[in-house]
């Protein structure tokens, strides 16, 4: 419970589905988080409604793009227009996923894994210094949903994530869902996943759905949380205490109100695991 | 070469081509094998692309049919890979593959859709301007200004040349109607995006096409309509381009009148 992360409170990502209903109806959200990839065009209505939501909500910026674990030299064009993005939003942090997504500059969009060994911490940890430095602000990474392993994996991925969070000072977005695919795809128990990670180098929880295909199961953000995410959210809430907590939907995505209602179950859960919650007030 | 940019190399390799050397790399895990996995990962590359392809083409792919939109899916992906940040621009070079490609070459009209839903994108996500200019500018212009105004346009303005009835073709299949089959046709398109923040489209003469190249070029009032003389009866020049520039200021086409 000894967490210094900010503690943002409960958000949601901001979908293009829900701008007018948020406008008119200003919900009471503790903030948002934008996929930064969606903003960074020069104008038009997502950069409109971006400006007229930003006014009334913090904001959080995650992207998918900084291929920060490719062999490709680091793109320092796109980071230049993170940087610009995130001048104009201001946001609290920036976060992007520990994988690669380009190669040859081919990119596969998609988040692709790596191998868990000494090689790839020192490239990541080389290159998430590069991007701190330019982007100046709390730089997160996120653990992904993956499907294999590689042989010359060294480390458990929970090591991997510690180690590379140690090693460059950014912080952890710990995607609870993630983790539950991962266990189910990898054979490990979740729970050793969440025990794992460094208590202070966590500062952000995603919750998601999935699809499960019975012998594997695929990050898919296009179903309610479900109930296996919901049991491990509460047992990573008992290690962590308070962190600034998010529901991703990327498909088949509900109207607003559904969303915030499922937000309020994770907002209940952590009362309940953290009942001097109700009285603490908000860091940011 | 690094064991890092090997195993990105050859997992790149797996999912665009059929080689397969990755498989060497992926550990033996449980009940799913190690090629069910790497599927896992190839199927959503082409899944996600394909759905950039549909997202972005909605009419190109109506107009093609299933088989045929299946048929140019596969061959755009396979040879026109990604090399872009942004999903956002991974079918830039769909209509220059529709024209060059052999067998699509034969529909001319599939290359011009292309580019149209194209040109609408752009307008969508163009810069913003700081303000569009009103017709009460115009109509407080002093005569003698009238020669060397110059016109800036809204940065979501464009044109196109639709040589075939792509765009009515367009239209028919965005109100759920069969499009007229394919006719060579040469019509000119003004697109952008109005004040409401949606995507416009408006079919504009030849005169009309010819001006907003020239002010677009910064030619002025008193170019433009010295060139306009090589088309237009002279003592028709004056009132079509005063209803022509009245009509883009309605529209918000035009960011500012200037000297």
């Amino acid at each position: 419970m000894n967490n210094s992360s900010p503690f943002l409170g409960f958000g949601l990502g901001l979908r293009t589905d829900h701008f007018q209903y948020i406008l008119d109806n200003r919900p009471e959200l503790d903030w948002f988080e934008i996929l930064s990839e969606n903003y960074m065009v020069d104008g038009g209505k997502p950069r409109y409604f971006l400006d007229a939501i930003k006014e009334h909500y913090p904001v959080v910026m995650h992207g998918v793009s900084m291929s920060i674990g490719s062999t490709d030299p680091l793109n320092m064009d796109y980071l230049k227009q993170l940087k610009l993005l995130a001048e104009h939003v201001q946001p609290k942090w920036i976060s992007d996923h520990l994988c690669w997504t380009t190669v040859n500059h081919i990119n596969s969009h998609d988040l692709l894994p790596l191998p868990y060994n000494e090689e790839a911490i020192n490239h990541l940890v080389e290159r998430i210094k590069i991007v701190q430095e330019t982007l100046e602000r709390p730089f997160l990474i996120e653990n992904l949903s993956s499907y294999l392993n590689y042989n010359n994996s060294e480390l458990e991925e929970w090591d991997f994530i510690n180690e590379i969070a140690r090693l460059s000072g950014c912080k952890i977005l710990l995607d609870i869902n993630n983790i539950y695919v991962s266990a189910r795809n990898h054979g490990f128990k979740p729970e050793v996943y969440v025990d794992a990670i460094d208590k202070d180098a966590v500062w952000q929880f995603h919750l998601a759905g999935h699809t499960d295909y019975g012998n594997y199961v695929i990050d898919t953000h296009d179903h309610d949380v479900p109930d296996p995410v919901w049991d491990l959210y509460r047992y990573a809430l008992k290690r962590f205490g308070p962190i600034s907590t998010m529901i991703e939907r990327d498909d088949h995505i509900p109207e607003f109100p559904d969303l915030y209602q499922e937000l309020q179950v994770a907002k209940d859960i952590a009362y309940q695991e953290i009942p001097s919650l109700n009285k603490q007030v908000l860091s940011c | 070469m690094s064991t890092l940019k090997k195993l990105q190399d050859d997992f790149s390799a797996y999912l665009l081509t059929e080689d397969d050397e990755i498989i060497n790399l992926v550990m033996e895990q449980g009940e799913l094998d190690k090629y069910s996995r790497l599927n896992i990962y190839k199927n959503a590359y082409n899944v996600r692309l394909r759905s950039c392809i549909e997202t972005d083409h909605p009419m190109l792919a109506l107009y093609l049919g299933d088989e045929l939109f299946e048929k140019m899916v596969s061959a755009y992906i396979s040879e026109y890979p990604s090399k872009f940040t942004s999903l956002r621009y991974f079918c830039d070079a769909l209509p220059h593959y529709l024209k060059q490609d052999e067998f699509f070459k034969t529909v001319p009209i599939l290359a011009e859709i292309a580019s149209f839903e194209r040109l609408m994108m752009s307008a969508f996500d163009a810069a913003e301007a700081d303000k569009r200019a009103s017709i009460n500018e115009l109509q407080k212009l002093e005569p003698d200004n009238w020669p060397t105004i110059k016109l800036k346009f809204h940065p979501s303005a464009s044109l196109f040349e639709a040589n075939w009835n792509s765009v009515e073709s367009w239209q028919a299949l965005k109100n759920e109607e069969a499009p007229s089959e394919a006719i060579e046709n040469t019509r000119y398109w003004i697109i952008w995006r109005g004040t409401d923040r949606l995507t416009q489209f408006r079919n504009i003469p030849n005169e009309a096409y010819i001006m907003f190249n020239c002010f677009k070029d910064d030619y002025n009032f008193a170019d433009v309509c010295e060139l306009l003389q090589e088309h237009l009866p002279e003592d028709k020049i004056g009132p079509l381009t005063v209803q022509h520039l009245s009509l883009w200021l309605e529209m918000g086409v035009i960011h500012e009148i200037c000297f």
